[in-house]
């Protein structure tokens, strides 16, 4: 454990006990502070607030559906860690408007030259959140590695998920720059079932026509063949959880996109969905997935070898992004996929991270990407 | 097929991407968003030529022209080397190649030619892009050359039209504003006013102008050069604007006249008034420092004139003469001075500003202004001499008293250019009796000069300059001064008499007795003549009081070898006094009244040539 760096790990939410465990992590050398905390907590801005204004240090963090942490998923919970960093911590707000975003982008430019790497933070309900990760990207180029992920509750309606020393914020982002580098992996282990299929007509996150045809009818006939399942007798989530979209790369890799809604003949989908892709239905198994995340975790522990030139690294601390629906999707499986990305990681120190309303990472190409059902490993 | 999907809908996703903006930057960012994204790609860079004008020609004979970079997407990409280039020969520039050191090591590098205006570079990391990938960009990039051309001359236009309308709004600007002190015009104060009289009186409510001229600002002009006169009145305006601020608007109407429009004053006129006061008071306390204009620190105060409207059916022109008429009362009321216009007392006024009007046309068509002479005697009755004497013809107005519009041309500055036209014919005219067998005792002609003339600095320059222009012999022109013009700057006076004395002009007091009357100058300036002034000439026969001064002048002048003419002398018994008291030299109506330089010749001086 590098000295000063601690975590507290509250097992119900009181304000008070907030209080102490970060006072007890700065008495311990603490300069920053991250803040994982489950949905199931129910943090009020009213009270957690003005706490996180009144804390004169740098303070980052969300509500979770879930958070990793001890090896467990947990759902209740408030997951406190101390850094003995001070993290220069900026907010991007009004995700949503889209147009403000770039202005606000280059006033952090001096911040955003400076950090090595950069842990995002997004409300995972906002929209426009590609724009943000475009221009985010068009602001911190190829050179700085950004990971993260987005907060928010499961039932998927907007309200304050961000905690930050402005308090608690919602249709924002939080961008944490890190003067260390991180070293991370991402995988999905879904695989292609059908495809590929031209996008002919989308507006944003909503996919209306695959080849010429209303998207939803596409959908529904590949889907109810390959799973002998009836969309008029189940609920589509149900259902979609295990067959989602692929938006596939220029290498052939798929940017997964979740399509949680159906409307008339459209699906609304979590991310966007460009016209004129090529996207496969993908079919999802526990094994592939489970190990897919083991993956992720392997690939980030190889960057890390790589970068410091070491056969065996050890001593670093693991965050995980992992998408909710992975979880509802493997149920109690998941269990499974975080002692894979354990066992991928022998020589980390702690492991902590949430599950997530979308992942966010810079893609080995460059381009930093917006995923779905993702499991995202960083390791620093 | 499934290849062939993907890059049919590449090449349609990045086509659709092409355009979908006007302008050039915002069109190349969202074409590289989609690319970027789409491609896989770590950055995308625009390279451009310099100038239209660089283009190589159809036949691709030039040389290489120069590239700039453009724009990179991400923006930090920007220091990412790019390798030479191929020659961009208005054809083809596809390139790879491929960077395996330094910080972009493990790089692929992809340019093609954007239609001969420039070139797009792809960065990819790692793996590169397959060929037929390659290919398929290469219609793409022309079509992109042309969506760039054309932004670019749609950006040309959007200049363009900009120029235009900025040389629109200059020219309307100037239309209505003052080219020195970009102050609202004359053209544009009638306009405001007229729209602020008719706002006052729906409101019945009141409004002011105040029309301020600065003091003495003429003579800046004259001596400094107007040069300084000019950032002077840029200085003044800026003070004015910083005083009145949001009260008001501050206007220039020519040369060193300002308008300040002051609207919604309220409806009580005292309340008004002490408004406009307020007002004054700040301008004079603002005017109380010195300005700097050029390597010159000044002090100018305003004379400033006050009209309230709206009053009766008093138009915008007559609240602006009415304003114009109460600033040159302020102006006889002494520097710094500010008065409200009064009907009752203004008539006068009036009267003199329209002399003045009249007299600055007149000097630009000076056929109205002539010469009469007057002759001068001695006790013999041979001609001695003669005195010019200013007459000025107003077409269609009663001829007026020379006193009259002369102290006019003193007050208003315009007495330079009076008093150098007087010179000026005064020395034509001597040139022509020059030409003439004079009488044996003639001696001068005598030339009024005002002291505002005689106290400018280029005055013996200018008399000096205009008898040797008219090759007159100085010893013909004698100046006459008033008493005040010596005192007001006698050690300055002295320099020019004693210059004067030694081209053999003469000096001749006017007037004498009647002003300051101090002796002692007498005795320390080189004056040749005392007139003695009509007022005492007028009854000497009978008036034993004028007798007496009269003595005592001629006293004086004996005393100090000055000679001595009195002046006015109107009958006989008048010249045989003076004659018994002791003076010898005369002029008046007994011998002759002034008259024009034919007559004068023909009556006086014998019409024949030398």
């Amino acid at each position: 454990m590098k000295e000063g760096q601690h975590e507290v790990f509250l097992e119900k939410a009181g304000i008070e006990a907030l209080e102490g465990a970060i006072a007890q992590l700065r008495r311990n050398g603490a300069k920053s502070v991250m803040i994982l905390a489950c949905q199931g907590e129910s943090w009020r801005p009213q009270t957690l607030s003005p706490l996180l204004q009144s804390l004169g240090l740098p303070v980052f963090g969300g509500i979770f559906p879930s958070i990793i942490h001890g090896g467990r998923r947990l759902s209740r919970g408030t997951l406190v860690i101390g850094f003995p960093d001070h993290f220069d911590v900026a907010i991007v707000s009004h995700l949503s408007q889209g147009a403000g975003v770039e202005t606000q982008l280059q006033g952090l430019a001096p911040m955003l030259e400076r950090a090595g790497s950069l842990i995002t933070l997004v409300d995972g309900l906002s929209s426009n959140l590609e724009t943000f990760v475009e221009r985010l990207y068009e602001a911190v180029g190829v050179r700085t590695t950004v990971v993260g992920g987005g907060a928010g509750y499961l039932d998927l309606v907007p309200r304050p998920c961000l905690l930050s020393g402005s308090g608690m914020i919602e249709d924002a982002a939080l961008l944490v720059a890190m003067p260390c580098g991180i070293d991370r992996g991402i995988a999905h282990g879904w695989k292609k079932l059908e495809g590929p299929f031209l996008v002919t007509r989308s507006h944003g996150n909503v996919l209306e026509e695959l080849n010429f045809s209303g998207a939803f009818q596409t959908y529904r006939k590949l889907v109810e063949a390959h799973s002998g399942r009836s969309f008029d007798h189940e609920d589509f989530f149900a259902i979609s959880k295990t067959y989602p979209l692929g938006i596939e790369s220029i290498d052939g890799e798929f940017l997964v996109r979740d399509p949680i809604k159906q409307t008339g003949d459209t699906l609304v989908c979590v991310g966007e969905v460009p016209q004129n892709a090529t996207l496969y239905l993908l079919k999802g198994e526990s094994p592939t997935l489970i190990a897919s995340a083991g993956q992720a975790a392997s690939d980030a522990l190889a960057t890390r070898q790589r970068r410091l030139r070491e056969s065996a690294p050890v001593g670093y601390t693991a965050l995980v992004f992992d998408c909710i629906s992975r979880v509802l999707f493997l149920d109690e499986a998941f269990a499974d996929e975080i002692r894979a990305i354990e066992h991928a990681l022998p020589g980390a120190e702690r492991l902590y991270g949430a599950l997530s309303i979308g992942e966010i990472a810079s893609s080995r190409g460059g381009v930093i990407e917006l995923m779905n059902k993702s499991t995202l490993v960083s390791l620093f | 097929m499934q290849h062939t999907l993907k890059y049919v809908s590449i090449q349609h996703e990045l086509g659709m991407a092409i355009g979908m903006a006007l302008r050039l930057h915002p069109m190349l960012s969202a074409f590289s968003r989609v690319t970027l994204r789409r491609l896989g790609l770590a950055a995308i860079h625009f390279h451009f030529v310099q100038r239209h004008d660089d283009l190589s020609p159809a036949d691709g004979s030039a040389g290489n022209p120069t590239l700039t970079h453009y724009l990179s997407v991400p923006h930090n990409a920007s220091m990412t080397p790019i390798p030479d280039l191929p020659a961009l020969d208005g054809n083809r520039v596809e390139c790879a190649y491929r960077l395996e050191h330094g910080i972009e090591a493990d790089s692929h590098f992809y340019s093609f030619n954007l239609g001969r205006i420039g070139i797009i570079t792809l960065q990819r990391m790692q793996t590169g892009l397959e060929q037929p990938i390659i290919e398929l960009l290469k219609p793409l990039m022309a079509r992109l050359g042309v969506s760039c051309r054309a932004s670019l001359e749609h950006e040309e236009l959007l200049v363009a039209v900009a120029a235009r309308h900025k040389a629109e709004e200059t020219i309307l600007f100037q239309l209505r504003h003052d080219d020195l002190t970009h102050l609202p015009n004359r053209r544009q104060l009638m306009q405001t006013l007229e729209e602020m009289r008719a706002t006052e009186i729906a409101n019945r409510s009141l409004g002011a102008l105040l029309f301020l001229d600065l003091d003495r600002f003429k003579m800046v002009n004259d001596t400094l050069g107007h040069s300084v006169g000019d950032r002077l009145l840029v200085e003044v305006a800026r003070k004015l604007e910083r005083v009145v601020g949001e009260r008001g608007i501050v206007h220039r109407l020519s040369g060193d006249e300002f308008v300040i429009l002051l609207g919604n004053l309220g409806g009580d006129l005292e309340q008004a008034r002490s408004r406009v006061d307020h007002l004054l008071e700040e301008i004079r306390a603002e005017f109380s420092d010195s300005m700097i204009a050029g390597e010159h620190r000044l002090h100018v105060t305003p004379s400033t004139g006050i009209e309230l409207f709206p009053d009766g059916d008093c138009s915008a022109e007559q609240i602006l003469r009415r304003a114009d008429t109460a600033m040159y009362q302020a102006k006889l009321a002494g520097l710094n001075s500010s008065v409200y216009y009064d009907r009752q007392l203004s008539s006068d006024l009036e009267r003199r500003r329209e002399i003045e009007k009249d007299l600055q046309s007149a000097l630009k068509d000076t056929a109205q202004f002539e010469l009469h002479y007057q002759t001068q005697h001695d006790l013999d009755g041979s001609c001695i001499g003669a005195e010019a004497l200013l007459r000025w013809h107003r077409p269609g107005r009663e001829l007026l008293a020379t006193d009259l519009f002369v102290s006019i041309a003193e007050e208003t500055g315009l007495m330079l250019d009076l008093g150098r036209w007087v010179i000026d014919r005064a020395c034509e005219d001597i040139r022509q009796l020059q030409t003439r067998a004079l009488p044996p005792g003639f001696r001068r002609i005598s030339i009024n000069i005002s002291a505002v003339q005689f106290n400018h600095a280029d005055f013996v320059e200018t008399l000096l300059g205009a008898i040797e222009r008219h090759e007159v012999d100085a010893r013909l022109v004698a100046i006459e001064l008033t008493e005040s013009a010596l005192i007001r700057n006698s050690h300055g006076a002295a320099a020019k008499m004693a210059l004067l004395h030694e081209h053999g002009i003469e000096v001749a007091v006017d007037d004498f007795g009647t002003g300051y009357s101090s002796l002692a100058y007498l005795s320390q300036l080189p004056v040749e003549t005392i007139k003695i002034d009509q007022s005492f000439v007028r009854d000497i026969d009978s008036d034993s009081g004028n007798q007496a001064i009269v003595g005592t002048i001629i006293a004086l002048g004996r005393a100090l070898d000055i000679d001595l003419i009195a002046e006015g002398v109107e009958t006989e018994s008048e010249r045989a006094t003076l004659q018994r008291i002791g003076c010898t030299q005369y002029q008046g109506f007994l011998f002759s009244r002034p008259v024009p330089l034919a007559t004068l010749i023909d009556a006086w001086l014998g019409n024949q040539c030398a």
